[in-house]
């Protein structure tokens, strides 16, 4: 055990999750625990046999100082089970969880052995990547709110939000593309296996039955080949065609046809072997080429509404009970009780209690507001304090809020879909491109020899493969999609990379993106470390913003308590503890402290700028024009001028409504492409208006409105690296054409005389697809190195991670 | 005018013994097919839904010691 405690200078540390331990009475020779929680926690599992769980990580539990007590019983509720549970009958039920609290291996072991805690439980199972826990149970004998409380108390609370009543379909569309994989590999194989005879030397003189046979066998296996693995190639291009918009898949189509035909001629005219490996390896490559280019993050979604921001029941009270409703039941004239820390989940107004409303992921607003009995309450604010009652005035659909969000969606439909334009413009030229060579060599060697003519005008049309073409992209682009993931920074898909090749304008937001989202908090004088825990104690006791920070400050030390409360509004609060007076009161200079009457410091509250939010600016100023909408008052605003290099691009107290309008007006009147970066509900409408929207994420944990890419705060000093790389990876691309170009006039030159045989062509179409994929691959990872700093040890799950323990 | 196969790899193509390539090649088909088959149900079982959690549970022991019967 003695590995469970390191004592680090003479701080012990929590032996269940590492936290620092402040209370001594939990210290003991053996074991130190940081609070009760826990303490309790360390010994239900050593009770229960789940020793193991300190033995795979050094302090692997989940602090249960911060936990919320959450009722669990709406979730016995058959109508909220029937949508929650994956599967259910008389004796088995099945739950899904998703659990963001799992972050090592012993979070695994845990969870996958909940059934020594709890008997009803007959297997778990968890998906790491996912961050989901797949729990079977005896349902008559269990009920799920009780598997729901058990999590939370060993400190993996499930987060249940509304979208998970809305049961998505597990996407099949992913495993479609493993068949096609499966299939068309099969194929290749096969097909090359049945080449290699031609290829070395057989043919219709030395062994006519054979020949045949391999190239009747070639053929049949390049039906399924052309139908099935080939056939989105084939429809696209077909609908571009008939759209008039000429795309890749036009000329990809074509050569497949090409192929194809030419191979069936000359297969039952006993004239050739066929071209048929070629097609196999083409449509082999452009498969995995689609393959690569998509690359899901499971815990990250590019796609959330408001649904995924709200919880799934609020509590109401009737007739003084309370009970917990699902948000779906809860109507006009509803009263609810909402305690610390809760969504405030429809728009009422305010009956009893101290209401301080953090509106800062909603609106902007970095400062909590204070409301008035009888004041309108939006939806989407958080409490913070004390419980409040409020009475619902809209019900949670009608709520300001969730129009405002319909609006958006409404309004802007997805008009980006994942085509490349790059791809597209190549596409049109090359068509043309391998039209005329083919009718030209036609209509060359007509006069002269008819079978050569026929041989060299498929010839062209076979050669001329657009494939380096079509597998730069996927592979480049998907690998530098890839090596930006490693560094936390996560693209939707590889169209959102050529778009912001072509971002002009950059447009960010204040609170969240640009400043962390808490104030920052600074003491000036000088508290021992016991004053310190008075002090918190006092200042736990109040609901006034400010207390709230110097609490959280102080979150370490121990409460103790207070008599004598007294809090007098705007000007500040006192309290006796342990007999001493403290107070805490305001000044111009930030939140004074006193003891006893003796002033000993105060607290200086200032928004903390993101590390290296200086130079970044500085830099980005060079390449792009930059802009600031802020949903904030204009409290701070001259840090932010020497910034921005000007009053003219920072716009303060910005409606949601304001920053779309914004955008909008950039995009029409200066013809800017512009990017959006923000990270709250407030910049939603923006984020979608942008030609890129990105969104800083804090915690992986934290709710991300719909955008194209998700980055970590941490890294918000690479921004800069991020954007280079990106815009320089577009020149790998060109150089990769350059490579298409040259495979292209050498094939082309045999085929234009009409001696292309099927092994040239066997051998320049797989080199010309692998060189282009491991260039595009080394080359992206090249430009990486020299762009991008070292990703960091950890694997990519975790790089999200801030331990809830470290403050 | 009879015309003799040049390779020596070739030489054999004309033997009637040959044919049994055409067994040969029909079994490794119906393997080939076989695994197919495997990698189908494979996919659709959900053995990639999940490549990185089974890597971990691989390394757990099972639970020895007995619960203590409170």
């Amino acid at each position: 055990m003695s590995n469970n405690i390191a004592i680090k200078n003479t701080t012990a540390i929590c032996s269940h999750c590492g936290d620092t331990c402040m209370d001594e009475s939990l210290i003991s020779n053996e074991t130190a625990f940081c609070c009760h929680g826990c303490k309790t926690v360390y010994h239900l599992f050593q009770d229960n046999g789940l020793r193991q769980y300190y033995d795979l990580e050094k302090n692997p539990g989940n602090s249960l100082k911060q936990i919320q007590q959450e009722k669990y019983a709406y979730l016995d509720d058959p109508q909220v089970l029937e949508q929650l549970l994956d599967f259910s009958n008389e004796t088995i039920a099945r739950i899904s969880f998703y659990i963001p609290e799992i972050h090592c291996a012993s979070c695994i072991w845990l969870l996958e052995n909940l059934h020594q805690l709890e008997s009803g439980i007959q297997q778990s199972t968890v998906n790491f990547l996912k961050k989901e826990v797949y729990i079977t149970y005896h349902p008559e004998v269990l009920k799920l709110s009780k598997i729901a409380s058990l999590l939370q108390s060993i400190g993996y609370a499930a987060k249940i939000n509304l979208s998970d009543l809305e049961r998505k379909e597990r996407p099949a569309a992913s495993k479609a593309l493993y068949y096609k994989l499966g299939v068309t590999g099969f194929l290749f194989g096969n097909i090359m296996f049945m080449s290699f005879p031609e290829y070395l030397g057989i043919d219709r003189v030395t062994g006519n039955f054979y020949f045949q046979l391999f190239a009747y066998f070639n053929l049949i296996l390049g039906v399924p080949l052309l139908l099935y693995s080939g056939w989105g190639y084939l429809r696209s291009a077909f609908i571009g065609i008939k759209q008039r918009q000429l795309n890749i898949d036009v000329p990809i189509a074509i050569g497949m046809l090409s192929l194809f035909g030419r191979s069936a001629f000359e297969v039952l005219t006993h004239t050739g072997a066929g071209y048929i490996d070629s097609l196999a390896g083409l449509t082999f490559f452009l498969l995995l080429g689609k393959w690569f280019q998509q690359k899901t993050y499971h815990t990250i979604s590019f796609e959330r509404d408001y649904q995924s921001y709200f919880p799934i029941a609020a509590n109401r009270v009737e007739q003084g009970q309370e009970t917990s409703i699902s948000l779906k039941q809860l109507s006009k004239g509803d009263e609810l009780v909402i305690r610390h820390q809760e969504l405030i989940p429809a728009d009422g107004i305010l009956l009893d209690g101290e209401a301080c409303i953090d509106y800062s992921f909603v609106t902007g607003e970095s400062m909590p507001q204070k409301a008035e009995k009888g004041a309108l309450i939006y939806a989407g604010g958080r409490q913070t304090g004390g419980a409040i009652n409020i009475r619902l005035t809209k019900s949670v659909v009608q709520s300001y809020l969730v129009q405002l969000w319909d609006e958006y969606i409404f309004e802007h439909k997805k008009k980006h879909e994942n085509s490349s334009q790059l791809a597209t413009k190549v596409g049109k030229y090359f068509t043309a491109f391998i039209l005329i060579t083919a009718f030209a060599t036609l209509f060359y060697w007509l006069p002269k020899n008819t079978t050569t003519a026929i041989n060299a005008f498929s010839a062209v049309l076979i050669i001329a493969c657009p494939c380096a073409v079509a597998l730069s992209i996927p592979f480049t682009f998907g690998n530098v999609l890839r090596i930006l993931g490693q560094q936390a920074f996560y693209l939707k898909n590889t169209g959102v990379i050529e778009r912001i090749q072509q971002v002009t304008h950059l447009v960010f937001d204040k609170t969240g993106t640009l400043t962390e989202r808490a104030e920052d908090i600074l003491f000036h004088g000088s508290l021992t470390n016991h004053e310190r825990g008075l002090v918190k104690s006092l200042a736990n006791e109040s609901t006034h913003p400010r207390s709230n920070q110097i609490n959280t400050f102080l979150a370490h030390f121990p409460i103790k308590k207070v008599t004598g409360f007294e809090e007098q509004k705007g000007f500040g609060t006192t309290g006796r503890v342990e007999g001493h007076l403290i107070s805490i009161f305001k000044t111009a200079e930030g939140t004074a402290v006193a003891i006893d009457g003796v002033t000993k410091g105060f607290f200086e509250h200032k928004p903390i700028l993101r590390k290296g939010l200086k130079t970044i600016l500085l830099q980005l100023k060079k390449d792009y024009q930059l802009s600031l909408l802020s949903g904030d008052h204009d409290r701070h605003q001259s840090a932010f001028i020497d910034l921005f290099g000007g009053e003219k691009q920072l716009y303060f107290d910005c409606s949601p409504k304001d920053k779309l309008a914004f955008i909008k007006n950039l995009q029409e009147e200066e013809n800017a492409v512009v990017m959006m970066i923000g990270d709250g509900l407030n910049d939603a409408g923006a984020l979608k208006q942008a030609d890129v929207g990105l969104v800083v994420s804090e915690h992986n944990n934290n709710f991300t409105p719909a955008c194209d890419g998700i980055f970590s705060a941490t890294f918000f000093d690479q921004l800069t690296a991020y954007l280079s790389y990106i815009k320089k990876s577009r020149w790998l691309i060109y150089s990769a054409y350059v490579f298409a170009l040259i495979y292209n006039v050498v094939g082309l030159s045999y085929a234009v005389q009409g001696t292309l045989s099927p092994v040239i062509a066997a051998i320049l179409m797989p080199l010309s697809s692998i060189s282009i994929i491991v260039f595009g691959m080394l080359s992206s990872w090249y430009l990486g190195r020299q762009i991008l700093q070292d990703p960091k040890p950890e694997s990519e799950q975790s790089v999200f991670e801030v331990y809830p323990s470290q403050a | 005018m009879h015309i003799q196969p040049t390779s020596f790899y070739l030489s054999g193509l004309n033997n009637h013994l040959m044919k049994i390539i055409l067994l040969l090649i029909a079994v490794s088909l119906l393997v080939a097919l076989g695994f197919l088959a495997a990698f189908f149900w494979a996919v659709n079982d959900g053995q990639y839904d999940d490549d990185y959690t089974p890597s971990v549970r691989i390394l757990f022991d099972d639970i020895k010691e007995e619960k203590k019967t409170n």
